[in-house]
C-alpha cells in the first residue's frame, strides 16, 4: 500500500517523534528533579512559580512557539530537523515536565529514606525514583511523540517533510477522504498501539495520586554533573517561556495594538467562547460520567474501555473534520449540520478524552469513606450529590473543563472545516493574518491567547492544589 | 454550600446563553460564501456588499495551512447538502475540480459580459477575473540590480548560490498550479527536470507563499517565487525588496486569475445571483487591484499600482484546461520528488 519512499519517510518521522518524546521528557526529568534536591528554600521557591508558568505554557499553539525561534534560527542559518526538533521540544515541554512531575509525586517517602540509610542519594535516585516514576514519564513521551507526530506546521517551517504532510498532500490532491485515510493507518496504527501502552500504566498513576506523597525526606544530594544538567534544563526552560512572549511583545510594539486587535477580532473571540464554553461543558459532563462507569469495572473491560476512549487521540485533525462533514452532510442526519454543534462535536472527539482523564484522576482522589458515610446518611441521592459529592468533584471539573476550553479556543485542523458559514475562532483568525503577514495584529491576538491560557491555567492549578495539599 | 449552589447557577446561566448565542441564527435574506480569497481583503468587500443590498453575508474563510484545498473539499463532502451559495477562489484549479465533481451550478453573470471567453468555463459553471500573477521576489540590500535574476531558470543557474533562494511546496496552492503550467508548457521530460534540479541544488522548499515572502523580506534568501499579493504586501510595507515579473522575453508568467461560482443546490440561490453580480464587476475588479488582491485584470481597467512594474504581463501560452489536465501527475510527482 506504502511504497518505499513513504516507508522512509514513516520511519523517519517516527524516529523524529521519537526523539522529540525522548528530549522532552529528558528534559523535564532533570527540570522536575531539581525541587527534590535543591537545598536553598529560596531556589526552591522560586523553581514553584517557575514550574507552574512553564507547565501552563501547554496550552501555548506551537505555531507561537515556532514565529518566535524562527526569527532566531532564521537570523544563524539553523534549520533542518535540529531547529524543528528544538521548537517542538519547546512547544512540548510543559508535558514533559508535568508527567516528571507526576512521576517524582508518586514516590513514597519511607522508601526514599529507607534507601538513604543504604545508600548514596545518587542510587536512591536510579534505582528507586526513577523505576517508580517511569510509568508517569514514559506517558509523557508517549503524548509528546503522538503530538510530534501529527503536526507538520511547525517541520513545514523549518524544511522539514514529515508523514503527516504527505497524508495531507494526498488529501489535497485527490479530495476525498478515503485514500488519506488508508495513508494515515500506519500512523493510526502506531498510535494506538502507544495509546494501549499508556493505558496500562494507567490504575498504578492513579493509585499514586490517590496516596499523596509529601517529600518530608528531601532535598536528595546529587554529584556535580546531575546538578549541571538540571541548571541546563531550567534554562531550558527559561527559554521556553521567555522566548514567545519577549518575541510577541517586541512584535505588537505597544498595548493599544493589543487592544485593536481584540477589537478587530471581537466576532471571532465572542464566537471562540461560546464554542469553547460549549464543548467544555458537554466534554466534562460525559467524562464525568464515563469516569464514575469506568472506575467500577473490573480491570480487563476497564482497560479495553481506557483504549477506546482514548483512541480519537490518535486521529488526526483533518480526518476528524472531514469525517463528520462526510457523515453529518448525509440525508436524515443533518440536523445539526451547519450549526455551532458540529464544531463543539468535533472538539468534543479530539478533546473529552483529555477530560475523562483529569475526572478519572480527581474520582480516584476522592476519599471513599467519606462517599460511604454520605450513602448512608443522606435525606436523598439529590441531596448527598448537591451537598458532599458535587464539591468533591468540583476542582477536578473545573480542572477539565479548562483544559478543553484552551484545547478548543486553539484547534484548527477540525474546527476549519466544520464551523458554520459567517462564524469562525481566534485562531483561524490568527492563521488568516499570519498569511497576511499582519505580524502586530498576530502578535496582539497571540498574546490575547496567551493571557487567556495563563489565566485558566493558573485557575486549574489552585484548584488541584486545594484537594492535593503540597502537591 | 452557597458558593456551590452559587457556582452551578452560574454555571447554569453562562451554558444557557452560549446554547442560545449557538442557536440563534439571523432571519431574512442572506448567502453563504465559501472564499479562499485571504480574510484581511475579503471581508471588507463583503461588508460593503451587505451595506449596499440589505443581504447578510455568511463567510467562510480558509487559511493558508489547509493550503486551500480546505474549503472546496468541504464542497464536495457536503455535495448531499450544500450549505455554501457561492465559492470564491483565489485560483481556478480548485474550482474546475469542483466543477469535474458536479457541484457547481451555471450562472452567466451579466457582470461578466466584458470578460473574455478564455476566462469563462465553457457551461457558464465558473467565471474568472482579477488575475494574480506568479513572480521573482528579490532582497535589494542582497542583490544589486544587475544581478536581479529575470527568468525562474535563474533557480538552476550555477553561478547563483541555491541556498540563497526559495519556493513554497510545490504539491500545494499556486506554486502547484505553476509547476502544472510548467509541464504543460515544456513537457513533462523538461519541466519534471526542471524541478528535480531545483531540488538536487538545495534550493530552499518552505511552507507557503506567505513564508517566502518573509524570508526575502528580512534578507534570510535573496529572492524566491511568490504571488503578487504576496509580494506586494512586503512592497507596500516598504522592505527592502522589488517585484520580477520573468520570463518576459521568452515563455511568460503564470497568471491565475480569481474564480466565482454557483454551488448547485445551495440554499439562496436568488442571493447568491447577486452576490456574484456583484463580485464580478469592472469595478470590483478595480477595487480588489487598488486593495492589493488582484494586480492583473482581464479586461481593460485604467490602473497602475506602485507595486507591479508598468506595462503588459506577458502571460504564459497555455490554457486553465490544459494545467488542470497535468494537475494530479504533477501533485504526485511534485511529493515524489521534494517529499523526502
Amino acid at each position: 500500500m506504502i511504497g518505499t519512499r513513504q516507508l522512509m519517510l514513516f520511519v523517519r518521522t517516527l524516529f523524529y517523534s521519537l526523539g522529540t518524546g525522548a528530549l522532552v521528557m529528558i528534559v523535564g526529568v532533570f527540570a522536575a528533579s531539581a525541587l527534590w534536591t535543591f537545598h536553598q528554600k529560596k531556589l526552591t521557591r522560586l523553581l514553584k512559580p517557575l514550574f507552574i508558568l512553564s507547565c501552563v505554557m501547554i496550552f501555548v499553539p506551537p505555531y507561537v512557539h515556532a514565529l518566535a525561534w524562527a526569527d532566531l534560527f532564521y537570523r544563524y542559518g539553523i534549520e533542518g530537523f535540529g531547529a524543528s526538533l528544538w521548537v517542538m521540544v519547546m512547544a512540548l515541554l510543559p508535558m514533559g515536565l508535568g508527567f516528571s512531575l507526576l512521576g517524582f509525586y508518586l514516590v513514597e517517602d519511607a522508601m526514599v529514606e529507607a534507601g538513604r540509610t543504604l545508600n548514596r542519594d545518587s542510587a536512591v535516585m536510579s534505582a528507586i525514583i526513577l523505576p517508580i516514576a517511569m510509568p508517569a514519564m514514559l506517558t509523557g513521551m508517549i503524548f509528546a511523540f503522538l503530538w510530534t507526530l501529527h503536526d507538520f506546521s511547525v517541520p513545514s517551517l523549518f524544511f522539514v517533510n514529515i508523514y503527516s504532510l504527505e497524508i495531507f498532500a494526498k488529501y489535497s490532491a485527490t479530495n476525498h477522504p478515503f485514500e488519506p485515510f488508508m495513508l494515515s493507518l500506519p500512523m493510526m496504527l502506531v498510535a494506538t498501539i502507544m495509546i494501549v501502552f499508556i493505558s496500562g500504566f494507567t490504575k498504578k498513576l492513579m493509585m499514586g495520586l490517590r496516596k499523596g506523597q509529601t517529600r518530608d525526606a528531601l532535598p536528595l544530594h546529587m554529584p556535580f554533573w546531575f546538578k549541571c544538567l538540571q541548571t541546563i534544563a531550567i534554562g531550558i526552560l527559561i527559554l521556553q517561556i521567555a522566548v514567545p512572549v519577549i518575541s510577541l511583545i517586541v512584535k505588537v510594539a505597544t498595548p493599544s495594538n493589543i487592544w485593536l486587535s481584540i477589537l478587530q477580532a471581537r466576532r471571532e473571540l465572542g464566537f471562540t467562547l461560546v464554542l469553547s464554553t460549549l464543548t467544555a461543558t458537554l466534554s466534562v459532563i460525559v467524562a464525568l460520567f464515563l469516569a464514575r462507569k469506568v472506575i467500577g469495572m473490573e480491570k480487563r473491560s476497564r482497560l479495553l474501555i481506557w483504549v477506546c476512549i482514548l483512541l480519537p487521540l490518535a486521529i488526526p485533525a483533518p480526518l476528524v473534520g472531514i469525517g463528520l462533514v462526510t457523515l453529518f452532510s448525509q440525508p436524515g442526519l443533518g440536523l445539526i449540520y451547519g450549526t455551532i454543534w458540529m464544531p463543539v462535536l468535533a472538539n468534543m472527539i479530539r478533546f473529552a478524552p483529555l477530560a475523562f482523564i483529569t475526572m478519572s484522576v480527581q474520582l480516584k482522589r476522592m476519599d471513599q469513606s467519606l462517599l460511604d458515610s454520605v450513602s448512608v446518611f443522606q435525606k436523598n441521592q439529590m441531596h448527598g450529590f448537591i451537598n458532599v459529592y458535587f464539591p468533591m468533584v468540583l476542582p477536578g471539573i473545573t480542572a477539565a473543563f479548562m483544559v478543553v476550553f484552551i484545547l478548543t479556543t486553539g484547534e484548527l485542523g477540525a474546527t476549519l472545516l466544520v464551523s458554520p458559514p459567517g462564524r469562525s475562532t481566534l485562531t483561524m483568525r490568527i492563521y488568516n493574518y499570519m498569511h497576511y503577514g499582519s505580524s502586530q495584529m498576530i502578535a496582539g491576538l497571540c498574546l490575547t491567547m496567551l493571557a487567556l491560557s495563563l489565566s485558566a491555567g493558573l485557575i486549574v492549578y489552585r484548584l488541584f492544589r486545594k484537594t492535593g495539599g503540597d502537591q | 454550600m452557597r458558593n456551590v449552589k452559587k457556582m452551578l447557577l452560574v454555571l447554569c446561566v453562562f451554558l444557557m446563553i452560549a446554547m442560545l448565542l449557538g442557536a440563534c441564527s439571523a432571519k431574512g435574506r442572506e448567502v453563504v460564501i465559501y472564499t479562499s480569497v485571504d480574510q484581511v481583503f475579503a471581508e471588507d468587500i463583503l461588508r460593503e456588499f451587505e451595506e449596499e443590498t440589505g443581504i447578510k453575508v455568511k463567510p467562510v474563510f480558509d487559511v493558508e495551512a489547509t493550503k486551500t484545498v480546505g474549503l472546496a473539499n468541504r464542497v464536495i463532502a457536503e455535495k448531499d447538502k450544500p450549505q455554501a451559495d457561492v465559492f470564491w477562489s483565489g485560483e481556478f484549479i480548485m474550482t474546475i475540480v469542483l466543477a469535474n465533481e458536479g457541484v457547481l451550478t451555471p450562472y452567466a453573470s451579466p457582470s461578466a459580459n466584458d470578460i473574455p471567453a478564455i476566462y469563462k468555463d465553457p457551461d457558464n459553471l465558473w467565471t474568472g477575473y482579477a488575475g494574480r500573477a506568479r513572480v521573482i521576489f528579490v532582497n535589494t540590500d542582497l542583490l544589486s540590480p544587475s544581478e536581479y535574476p529575470t527568468s525562474i531558470f535563474d533557480f538552476l543557474d550555477p553561478d547563483r548560490d541555491p541556498s540563497q533562494m526559495a519556493i513554497a511546496q510545490p504539491m500545494f496552492g499556486t506554486t502547484m498550479t505553476q509547476a502544472a503550467a510548467l509541464y504543460a508548457y515544456l513537457g513533462e521530460e523538461e519541466a519534471r527536470d526542471f524541478y528535480e534540479q531545483l531540488k538536487a541544488r538545495g534550493v530552499k522548499v518552505v511552507d507557503g507563499n506567505s513564508v517566502t515572502r518573509d524570508m526575502v523580506a528580512a534578507g534570510q534568501v535573496a529572492f524566491a517565487l511568490t504571488d503578487t499579493d504576496d509580494a506586494c504586501t512586503s512592497v507596500n510595507k516598504g522592505d527592502p525588496v522589488k517585484v520580477i515579473i520573468p520570463d518576459q522575453d521568452a515563455m511568460g508568467t503564470l497568471v491565475i486569475p480569481n474564480t466565482v461560482a454557483m454551488v448547485k443546490g445551495g440554499p439562496n440561490p436568488e442571493e447568491a445571483k447577486v452576490l456574484i453580480d456583484y463580485l464580478l464587476t469592472k469595478e470590483m475588479e478595480k477595487k480588489l487591484i487598488e486593495r492589493g488582491w488582484s494586480h492583473i485584470p482581464v479586461r481593460p481597467i485604467d490602473i497602475e499600482t506602485d507595486c507591479i512594474p508598468r506595462g503588459e504581463i506577458k502571460n504564459m501560452n497555455v490554457t486553465f484546461e490544459e494545467i488542470f489536465n497535468y494537475r494530479d501527475m504533477v501533485n504526485q510527482q511534485m511529493i515524489e520528488i521534494f517529499v523526502k
